[in-house]
């Protein structure tokens, strides 16, 4: 298995029915790799399991069924895209694991077309979320960048004051805002103060109070 | 009359006189022992008067005038006359054959004889006696006739004494055809020395009155020879029957003997004994028979008062068989009721045969009485218990005969009273069975006397009406009145049977009810069960789909998933197979049920509400279990039942929830499982109301489930219970017998 490439995860306590799920994947040309339990797929290190992809995943199995499993993965932030499988589910149940992020909630005997959409759906998501979490990622790096002035004046910047006044509440010139504010953009990468503004929301860093 | 001067012929004919009259007199003695031998008495007058006519001719052969003479032929006609007439007497009374019209014409003759005799002069024979005259005779001198003058009635005298002769030979020849040995030599006797005697005298007579011969009166030699001959006859008889007396008395001894010998046996034995001689008006009876049927000891017992002992029809036809001259055997049996004095009922047997009559005309009945009077009482207290018997009862003999019905049976069956008797025991069976039934009853009544069946064979019966009863029968075969018996009680079970059937009906539809809702309630969990197997199968058979589509399918890749599919199809088959056994309404079906397999497999039925519940499950299988006898899909519902609600009452409960089913065997007999939950238990005081009907803790429960899995636990001959563990949690527990496999 070469790392980086999407996978299907697939989670069952049913040996059969694990083993036709592998031969759907293995003739859609998806890879796919099988857990017994949410407890053995939770044990798996977390090479298995980096190169992304989503979790096929039954709900009823004994001692920790799929709805668990999937808020034990939340707990831990390995988010992977979730496609539940169930030989019987009800509303409550699609609805609940609907709101905890799954993909889609398919009910055995599911159709090939529908479960392989699911999945592709699946990995677009996790190639999106990857994406978002790199951004992300870059977005902190180029924070953890500035200065503690810097960091300061940026918080009264995208609370929409003036330099003016950002100067007034630091107790320093106007002028000095305007050298700070350039280095910010700088280092930020932007080159607008909106775009400022949607990367420091994005990266969760509260105005500054007034 | 002259003195008589002794000469040869006098003494002689004093000698025959003699003679004559010692036999007379013998023969009047023996007349006198004897009244109603009248033959005795006439043939002592006979020779009585032979006697007499001696001396009379005697006398005429010494007779010295022509007047004594005349005298004493006179005389001698008037003896001559009683001498016919006594024999006559005789003959008429010795041989009871002769001519009637012939004596009488012998007696008439005779008479006119002695009226010519009386109204001559001289006397039948001589008008006139001319002169006497004397011959030489036996060495003396006897006066004769010389000349008379002939009587015209002389000739008529003759002819009465011919008329006596023929009278004589008739009787004498008719004796002689009638009789047999002794008679006819008393016939040829007397008949034969009668006729000749008189053929002699007459003859005599005859040539000397016409002058031929010239002899004295010469009939009592002649006479004499009779006597001798008839008396010689008649002492002979007399010794004979003398002897016949003798030989009667000692066979009227034997017969005493015997009779005395067969009275002792059957008094020995209580034997009456009886006979009554076809047309005799007597009946004759042992004393015993006397007694026991009322009649005195000594009196003489009329036909017609020993029929009215008998009951109408048997009286009858005994005196009918009796009265035909050719009467058959036929044998008669009847019973009595008498009543002695004190008025207590005596019930008497009487039988016996009449057979054609031997010696009597028509025919003879004989036989016995036996007093059966125990017997009767026997028959009649069964009788009463039979009447008293809340059983329908019949008892049967060897040939299947109803013999004795109580009301009830009649009623049961529904017969007239008095109609089912008599009949043949299959007209109670329906006609499919009948040929078995005879068989069956034929086997009970070939075995042991003393064989019951008590242990109620349940069969089905037919009334006359035609409807089919299901009765229970117990068999009895016993001796009654001495006849080999087969006793059937009978119990109508019909409408126990029908509300038995029904309350099995109401079990099993409520047992399906509660099978039904529970399998509601595992709806979900079944569903489940049923997709794993179905999503393999899809998934397989779309994989190869879209391998072959892109032409990537290879033989061995086929091969594997068919064998999947093939295996998967058959695991939902049997989930299918499982859930239709639990759904179906059928009748129990017995068999053989191992604990293990049954809790094993609904395990599998509950598989996915288990870990949906997120419930662990331990089980402890004893091994070797003994097997129960039941109906699996039944028990299967019990235990499914104790699974739910233990998943149930641990529903609340954080992990781990734990459950426990345990087999094991109590001791030889029983086997036990238990279901084990670790959920809050059940209130105390709720715990003895669990099994109760529309108890229930559950909100949408009909709180029937435990309810009718008491039924059929009990149903099974089980007991199930509840009880709180010791630490947390409930246990219900079921008890079944094992089965025993070495009884059938």
């Amino acid at each position: 298995m070469m790392p980086g490439s999407p996978r299907a995860y697939i989670v069952d306590d049913d040996p059969s029915v694990t083993k036709a799920l592998l031969r759907i994947f293995h003739s859609a040309g998806i890879e796919a790799a099988a857990f017994a339990s949410a407890a053995a797929f939770l044990d798996a290190p977390d090479a298995v399991v980096d190169g992304g992809g989503c979790i096929v995943l039954d709900v009823s199995m004994p001692d920790m069924d799929g709805l668990a499993l999937q808020e034990a993965l939340v707990a831990r932030g390995r988010a992977l895209p979730i496609v539940f499988l169930t030989a019987h589910g009800d509303i409550p149940m699609s609805v609940r694991a609907i709101k905890a992020g799954a993909i889609d909630f398919l009910t055995k005997p599911v159709d090939q077309d529908r479960l392989l959409k699911a999945v592709d759906v699946a990995f677009e998501e996790d190639r999106r979320q990857r994406r978002a979490r790199e951004a992300q990622a870059e977005i902190a790096r180029r924070l953890a960048s500035l200065t503690t002035r810097e960091r300061e004046v940026l918080g009264h910047l995208v609370a929409g004051k003036l330099n003016k006044q950002v100067a007034a509440a630091l107790g320093t010139v106007e002028k000095t805002i305007k050298v700070h504010r350039a280095h910010i953009m700088l280092k930020l990468g932007v080159r607008s103060m909106a775009e400022v503004v949607r990367i420091t929301e994005r990266a969760g860093i509260r105005p500054a109070d007034s | 009359m002259t003195g008589i001067s002794l000469s040869w012929f006098a003494l002689a004919w004093i000698v025959m006189g003699t003679a004559c009259f010692t036999i007379g007199l013998v023969h009047l003695i023996l007349w006198a022992g004897k009244p109603t031998g009248y033959h005795y008495l006439f043939f002592a007058i006979a020779a009585l008067a032979g006697a007499a006519f001696a001396g009379v001719e005697l006398q005429m052969m010494q007779a010295s005038s022509v007047h004594d003479m005349a005298v004493l032929m006179r005389w001698g006609h008037v003896i001559l006359c009683i001498e016919i007439l006594a024999l006559v007497g005789f003959v008429q009374t010795f041989f009871r054959c002769g001519r009637v019209w012939l004596a009488w014409t012998v007696v008439l003759s005779r008479a006119m004889v002695l009226i010519a005799n009386s109204t001559s002069d001289v006397n039948v024979n001589y008008l006139e006696i001319v002169s006497l005259g004397t011959i030489p005779f036996m060495g003396g001198t006897a006066t004769v006739v010389a000349e008379g003058v002939s009587h015209p009635w002389s000739r008529f005298a003759m002819l009465s004494t011919f008329i006596f002769l023929a009278y004589v030979i008739d009787t004498s020849v008719r004796a002689w055809r009638n009789g047999d040995g002794d008679q006819r030599r008393a016939a040829l006797g007397i008949g034969g020395s009668l006729s000749l005697t008189v053929l002699l005298a007459g003859t005599v007579g005859l040539l000397k009155h016409e002058g031929v011969l010239v002899w004295p009166y010469m009939v009592t030699p002649a006479f004499l020879l009779l006597v001798l001959a008839i008396g010689h006859e008649l002492i002979q008889a007399l010794v004979r029957s003398s002897m016949v007396a003798d030989n009667l008395r000692m066979r009227d001894a034997q017969v005493r003997q015997l009779e005395t010998r067969m009275e002792l046996a059957t008094e020995a034995a209580g034997i009456g004994v009886w006979e009554w001689a076809g047309q005799g008006h007597s009946v004759w009876m042992s004393s015993r028979a006397r007694t026991m049927l009322g009649f005195d000891p000594g009196g003489e017992i009329s036909a017609s008062n020993f029929l009215q002992k008998l009951d109408i029809p048997t009286a009858v036809g005994l005196r009918g068989t009796l009265l035909q001259p050719d009467a058959r055997r036929e044998a008669i049996k009847t019973e009595l009721r008498v009543e002695d004095a004190d008025g207590a009922v005596r019930w008497l047997q009487l039988q016996g045969a009449v057979n054609p009559g031997g010696i009597h005309a028509g025919g003879v009945s004989h036989g016995v009485i036996i007093d059966i009077t125990p017997r009767k009482e026997d028959e009649q207290r069964f009788h009463r218990l039979a009447e008293a018997s809340p059983y329908a009862m019949l008892v049967v003999d060897r040939d299947g005969r109803i013999v004795e019905v109580n009301a009830r049976a009649e009623a049961l069956f529904e017969y007239d009273p008095g109609t089912l008797q008599g009949l043949q025991l299959e007209v109670l069976v329906p006609v499919a069975q009948r040929a078995k039934h005879e068989s069956l009853r034929k086997d009970f009544h070939s075995g042991p006397l003393s064989r019951t069946r008590r242990d109620g064979i349940d069969v089905s019966a037919l009334t006359s009406s035609g409807r089919t009863l299901l009765v229970q029968v117990w068999l009895t075969r016993m001796t009654l009145s001495g006849d080999d018996r087969v006793v059937a009680h009978i119990i109508d079970n019909t409408a126990r049977m029908a509300a038995e059937h029904e309350q099995a009906m109401q079990r099993e539809e409520l047992a399906h009810l509660s099978r039904v809702s529970v399998m509601g309630e595992l709806s979900g969990s079944l569903a489940h069960e049923l997709n794993q197997p179905l999503a393999a199968i899809m998934a397989n058979a779309q994989a190869t789909q879209r391998l072959a589509a892109n032409g990537k399918l290879t033989s061995s890749w086929l091969d594997e998933v068919l064998v999947d599919i093939v295996d998967e199809t058959k695991r939902a088959g049997e989930i299918i197979r499982r859930m239709r056994a639990m759904l179906r309404r059928d009748q129990p079906e017995w068999s053989r049920v191992d604990l293990n397999e049954a809790a094993t497999e609904v395990l599998q039925m509950v598989r996915s509400n288990i870990s949906i519940r997120l419930v662990s499950v331990s089980t402890r299988f004893a091994t070797a279990l003994p097997p129960v006898l039941g109906d699996r899909v039944q028990l299967q519902q019990v235990l499914l039942n104790l699974l739910l609600n233990a998943i149930e009452a641990m529903a609340a409960q954080p992990s781990p929830r734990l459950l426990e089913v345990h087999t094991e065997t109590d001791g030889d007999a029983r086997v036990r499982l238990s279901v084990t939950d670790h959920g809050p238990g059940i209130a105390e005081d709720k715990l003895g109301k669990v099994f109760e009907p529309f108890f229930s803790t559950k909100e949408q429960g009909l709180g029937l489930g435990l309810a009718v899995c008491r039924t059929i636990i009990e149903y099974h001959g089980g007991t199930i219970h509840a009880m709180n563990n010791e630490g947390a949690g409930a246990t219900f527990c079921i008890t079944l017998p094992v089965l025993n496999e070495a009884s059938p």
